[in-house]
């Protein structure tokens, strides 16, 4: 399954919680949590850049195990 | 090594045949059982209480046993300190994931439990364990110690952990089972992270943690729940001191989150059946928390199919409280 490039818009959606993922997977349920702690204690343009990373790294490390979740972003 | 992650409680006898026969292996048991090991490729920490095929037991004869399995790359048995525990991220293979015991009520678990989560590496490589422990009986009286079977060496201090690499076609899957969900009622938050609390918010409205228990005569049997966007997330209470109006935790809380009471569970055991959902397989290893095991009475009893310790807190990603474990190796399609 494709999973969007790192500078696709959906990231910063994601990261910045305009695009709820919902997943019964506990290792994404941590890294929405953790963004979302890190964003309300730091929204500038770095660290957001530095979630987004974060977050697609994640997703593209472990895109076997998450074909539900990156369906819904694809979506 | 096995051809798969079979884990299960073996006398010390086997166990110590099998670290003569060069396997890699994860161990939970108590200090007695584990000084009787020799030297290998092991880490291991201290617990007597451990859900078997037949039900919960106490044993201190027994060691639980995970092995790593045959398809692992490669298995490094090391330990880390409060001074290096960065380095635990660092020396995680790309792929895999890795075993550690924290020893409970010490620096190098608060500094773990504080701090995992803003680390370089958390998440990206899955940490999977438990925190080791005493007999309750001895709690005060004994020390929690950890082994790293490699040097020989036993701490009170410092944590163990057997990083596990695996090849491109396995990846390791992290997964919580938690009975307990959250009760519906006022949101506290917290303004600082830690495991010891006096002030709070309720609702948005400043409050003592230790008052509004008291007010509320809410039972520190049952957890606070953290909403980790969806997943619950525990934190036992450890003491409500009326007197200094201070709550410990057996984990920290953290600002940002927004916590529950729990609702109420009366019957664990069947809770645990219900709430396992069906998999394929077993999973590769799995522990859950002793305060299950006492408050849940399960001494005889069984949670579902699941085996392993039961351990005075659990880690998947992070320090976990009242909740059970469990890991799984993937196929990579």
């Amino acid at each position: 399954m494709m999973l969007p490039g790192v500078n696709d818009p959906v990231w910063m959606q994601i990261v910045t919680g305009k695009k709820p993922i919902r997943s019964t997977k506990a290792t994404i349920n941590l890294l929405i949590q953790s963004n979302k702690m890190s964003y309300e204690r730091d929204p500038s343009p770095l660290n957001v850049a530095g979630l987004i990373a974060k977050t697609h790294g994640l997703f593209a490390r472990f895109r076997s195990i998450f074909g539900t979740e990156i369906e819904e972003i694809l979506k | 090594m096995s051809a798969t992650m079979s884990a299960s409680l073996r006398s010390i006898t086997d166990v110590q045949a099998e670290i003569a026969a060069g396997e890699s292996l994860f161990l939970a048991g108590s200090r007695k059982a584990l000084s009787q090991l020799p030297r290998g490729n092991w880490v291991g920490g201290t617990i007597s209480y451990f859900m078997t095929e037949v039900g919960g037991l106490l044993s201190e004869d027994q060691i639980f046993v995970t092995c790593v399995p045959d398809f692992a790359l490669e298995a490094e048995a090391t330990d880390y300190g409060v001074e290096n525990l960065a380095e635990l991220y660092r020396d995680a293979p790309a792929n895999g994931f890795t075993f550690l015991i924290l020893p409970n009520s010490t620096e190098v678990l608060k500094t773990f439990a504080e701090q995992a989560p803003t680390l370089d590496g958390f998440l990206m490589h899955p940490i999977v364990g438990w925190v080791s422990g005493v007999r309750v009986d001895r709690i005060g009286k004994d020390s929690p110690a950890v082994f790293n079977g490699r040097t020989g060496a036993v701490f009170a201090d410092r944590c163990v952990a057997l990083h596990v690499a695996l090849p491109a076609n396995k990846v390791a899957d992290l997964d919580i089972v938690n009975i307990f969900e959250s009760g519906g009622g006022e949101v506290v938050r917290f303004e600082e992270a830690g495991f010891r609390v006096t002030s709070c918010l309720i609702d948005g409205k400043k409050d003592n943690l230790a008052d509004y228990i008291r007010r509320k005569g809410l039972q520190p049997e049952f957890p606070l729940v953290g909403d980790y966007n969806g997943t619950a997330i525990n934190v036992s209470f450890q003491r409500v001191d009326p007197v200094a109006r201070a709550v410990d935790f057996y984990a920290p809380v953290f600002p940002g989150v927004d916590y529950r009471f729990a609702k109420p569970v009366a019957e664990y055991s069947a809770a645990f059946d219900n709430a396992i959902t069906l998999e394929a397989h077993e999973p590769d290893f799995a522990c859950n928390c002793i305060l299950n095991y006492l408050y849940g009475k399960l001494e005889g009893r069984k949670t579902g199919r699941i085996t392993g310790p039961m351990t005075f807190g659990e880690i998947a990603h992070q320090l976990l409280n009242q909740t059970m474990v469990r890991l799984y190796l993937r196929d990579v399609e």
